[in-house]
């Protein structure tokens, strides 16, 4: 059985059609890369798999069980589990303990272990030493990597990361992808979707394109970047 | 019968919508100084009442025509408005709500208590002989100082809406409301927009208290009603959506005529805050759907 | 360390009616009240981040719940205020349910409309359910208690228990949970926090002793009203007092409750608008300057003598 089933979704704000007939699948401890230009609903479809938005039409399945009509902290619970663009924290809370409320309900663990999981998922991150500072204090990357510790001490197995690595340097992406990887390692399996094309051909299985709400290519990711529609969609008819 | 139920039925329904327009007017403040500083003002009702008691004094020791107080009361609340916003509120700007809510009702225990100093609770009616006629038309009876009350405060509510949708001033306003970092970046003061828009809210809040003083008796503690009257206008008419506080005076207005009609008067107070718990769990945007939401 | 001078203070105030006079007792009956009313909505609003504007709703349907069981069924005393908790409990479930669907203004606005609703309902329930249930604007008595003492027990209790709840919630599961959606609650609802459930469960608990608490006084009173029992002005006090202590800190509206009532003691009848006034520009000053309140400073003097130790 796949893990994630994403059935012909479709998601509409109004007039604005974000999603349309979105349909793919992935198997357990995958690396699935979704990539497309600005604006392709790259962010939407992560709402929709993590429980945050309804879709209009279709269906998102885990484990063979739909999850419609689950709130998005039953999402959580269920396994599935995202980071956010814009990094957002508990600000007045500790880092240790940002991630210790993710895995006392995202994990449902008591509150010993919850601290433990805590504290080995910020070591695994780097961010120890920012254990006891308050969230806020963070700087940009940090909270990138506090968000997914996060993410991580939920104890998800599928885990959505939206635009994790941006605005790092070479080195950073480096270190970024190597960690992920030591992620899947674990046991997980991940969605990710990032601009930094070096990152998801370093790191994805496979990869889908989206393009103004719809599929256009899904692939190996050497495949996919030489489809003529994808290159059409980011650099334009005449490349193609 | 059906003669008089209908006569019963077009005076309630006019009843009512003559008391939406003052409603309107005595909300439309409220409206707008959340929709542009994100301040929910606890002290609304007391600014009301102060515009009410201006006019109160001002005709009765003055001997000014009722009328003519209006632009001082609104001159009055401005000033009071202003200075709030520029000495006190600015400082609670990008903090979290429950810190605006709690200085705004700090506010206006200070206001009720020094007005309950100066004056005491007991009520006041303002007599103005021309104003206390009625228009007869068959089995219908419309008082000319309520007519004179809604109208004057429908056209506030217009007014205030003109000058801020066509004026430099408007668009000020509305820029910071929109966009605080793109307003700054062309050269918009912050700090003197948010005080100028409190100012205008206290000042049209204050007309409005003035109107409520040509047919009604005024007392110190008729502030928290207003509060939680205009309350419920905005968010029927949608929060900061200026314009919806018309819709929202309308129904709260007849909803309460239809009430004192109907049931019982005692009871239009009750109709008002049920009908406006039940609009915010099933429509928070308001009735024409245009409210902000959460 | 705090828990033991607590603990200490506990037992102090238990001895106390031994030793000292009606009067100063009748003070301290007052400030466990407030401190208790207080208590209950920090809960919600210091821990759980949901600033509650109509919280006097369930004090007043305590009051006349205790009344009816005493007058109607004869029921004693503590067995009617505690039957008035539990059914506040399940009032404040359901009433809770769709209410806490509502955030931020929204929820002030909703709670603060529901309990005016429920001032008009209880004045006019009389005349229009013909149940004699509130007495409308005349009110009800409540025959005459003996002694002042237990009040004194029952509102120290009241209060002691509020405090355990906060002081459990400092270092607990659900204490972060709250915690968390006080901070940012669809940070936390994205994290497995059923941050409706949650706040439900508080939400109930303070009704219970809110409840308690307005039965309480009630009898000791001798006489309510619904004018009064559920009057705006106490969703005030609570508030002023939970904020000047220091909001979301266990022991801040005991301060609060303890300064307040002192403060009113001290002014005597006459000066009540101006006691007012100076309590309005108290809540501005230090909802500004000052937002974790009196236990705020003191933390403060404190960490800075510890940290010249």
């Amino acid at each position: 059985m796949n893990l994630l089933e994403v059935r012909a979704v479709t998601k509409r704000f109004g007039s604005l059609t974000a999603l349309n007939g979105v349909d793919f699948a992935l198997a357990e401890g995958e690396i699935l890369g979704i990539i497309g230009p600005n604006g392709a609903g790259k962010s939407t479809l992560f709402n929709v798999i993590a429980g945050l938005e309804t879709p209009t039409a279709g269906r998102v399945s885990y484990r063979g069980r739909s999850i419609a009509g689950m709130t998005a902290d039953a999402v959580c619970r269920l396994g599935i589990a995202k980071t956010f663009q814009i990094p957002q924290l508990f600000p007045r809370l500790t880092v240790a303990e940002n991630v210790l409320v993710a895995a006392l309900y995202g994990g449902g663990h008591g509150l010993s272990a919850s601290w433990r999981e805590a504290r080995e998922w910020l070591a695994f991150v780097g961010l120890a030493d920012k254990a006891e500072k308050p969230a806020e204090t963070l700087t940009v990357s940090e909270r990138r990597r506090a968000d997914l510790a996060r993410v991580l001490g939920t104890g998800a197995s599928l885990i959505l990361l939206d635009e994790n690595m941006a605005g790092l340097n070479r080195k950073e992406v480096e270190a970024a992808v190597g960690l992920l990887r030591d992620v899947r390692a674990r046991g997980r399996t991940l969605v990710v979707t990032e601009h930094i094309m070096r990152a998801i051909m370093g790191l994805a299985d496979r990869v889908v394109v989206l393009n103004y709400g719809e599929k256009i290519a899904e692939g190996r990711p050497a495949d996919v970047m030489r489809d003529a529609a994808v290159i059409k969609a980011y650099l334009g008819e005449s490349y193609a | 019968m059906p003669v008089t139920f209908l006569a019963d039925l077009i005076q309630t329904l006019i009843n009512g919508i003559l008391q939406g327009g003052v409603y309107a007017a005595a909300a439309v403040g409220l409206s707008l100084i959340f929709g542009v500083s994100g301040i929910l003002n606890a002290a609304h009702g007391e600014l009301v009442m102060l515009g009410a008691f201006a006019t109160y004094w001002l005709a009765t020791l003055y001997r000014i025509d009722p009328l003519l107080t209006l632009p001082i009361s609104f001159g009055l609340l401005f000033g009071l408005g202003y200075a709030l916003q520029y000495f006190v509120l600015n400082r609670t700007l990008g903090r979290p709500l429950l810190l605006s809510l709690l200085v705004t009702f700090g506010i206006s225990l200070v206001l009720l208590n020094v007005a309950l100093r100066l004056w005491s609770a007991d009520y006041r009616l303002l007599r103005t002989p021309y104003l206390e006629r009625s228009f007869v038309v068959g089995p219908l009876i419309v008082p000319f100082a309520r007519l004179v009350a809604c109208v004057l405060g429908v056209a506030m509510v217009a007014a205030l809406s003109w000058l801020l949708a066509s004026t430099r001033l408007g668009r000020m306003i509305r820029a910071t409301a929109q966009d605080l970092e793109m307003a700054r970046m062309v050269g918009v003061n912050p700090r003197a927009v948010y005080a100028v828009t409190f100012g205008l809210g206290a000042g049209v809040s204050g007309v409005a208290g003035s109107l409520v003083a040509l047919y009604a008796p005024v007392e110190p503690n008729m502030g928290l009603t207003y509060t939680l009257f205009a309350f419920a206008v905005v968010v029927l008419g949608g929060l900061g959506y200026t314009g919806g506080v018309v819709w929202g005076g309308l129904t709260l207005g007849v909803a309460q005529a239809l009430t004192e009609t109907y049931l019982e008067a005692g009871l239009s107070l009750l109709v008002a805050f049920a009908l406006l718990y039940l609009i915010l769990r099933f429509m928070p945007a308001g009735i024409m759907g245009k409210g902000r939401l959460e | 360390m705090i828990r033991w001078i607590a603990l200490f203070a506990l037992g102090v105030l238990l001895l106390l009616p031994i030793g000292v006079g009606p009067y100063p007792i009748r003070v301290a009956t007052v400030i466990f009240m407030w401190a208790a009313l207080a208590g209950s909505w920090n809960l919600l609003a210091g821990y759980a981040g949901a600033v509650d504007l109509g919280p006097v709703v369930y004090h007043g349907i305590g009051a006349f719940v205790t009344a009816a069981l005493m007058l109607k069924l004869g029921l004693p005393f503590l067995v009617s205020a505690g039957l008035a908790g539990v059914m506040a409990i399940a009032i404040a479930y359901a009433v809770g349910t769709p209410t806490l669907r509502l955030r931020g203004a929204y929820f002030a606005i909703g709670t603060l409309a529901l309990a005016e609703s429920t001032k008009q309902l209880a004045l006019a329930w009389d005349r229009l359910t013909r149940i004699p249930l509130t007495g409308g604007s005349a009110g009800v008595s409540l025959p005459l208690s003996a002694g002042y003492v237990p009040f004194y027990y029952v509102m120290l209790g009241l209060m002691t228990a509020v405090t355990v709840a906060a002081l459990w919630l400092g270092g607990s599961k659900f204490g972060y949970g709250l915690r968390a959606i006080a901070e940012n609650d669809r940070l936390a609802e994205a994290s497995g926090v059923d941050i409706h459930c949650l706040k439900r469960r508080v939400y109930v608990v303070s009704a219970c002793v809110m409840a308690m608490t307005g039965g309480t006084a009630g009898y000791w009173l001798s006489y309510i009203n619904a004018a009064d029992v559920f009057s705006a002005s106490i969703t005030f006090q609570m508030v002023v007092m939970a904020l000047l202590g220091g909001l979301g800190t266990p022991f801040g509206p005991i301060v609060g409750a303890a300064f307040l009532t002192l403060v009113s003691e001290f002014l005597g009848t006459r000066f009540v608008y101006h006691y007012l006034i100076a309590i309005g520009v108290i809540i501005v000053l230090v909802s500004l300057f000052a937002p974790a309140g009196l236990t705020g400073i003191l933390e403060v003097v404190r960490r800075r003598r510890e940290a010249t130790a």
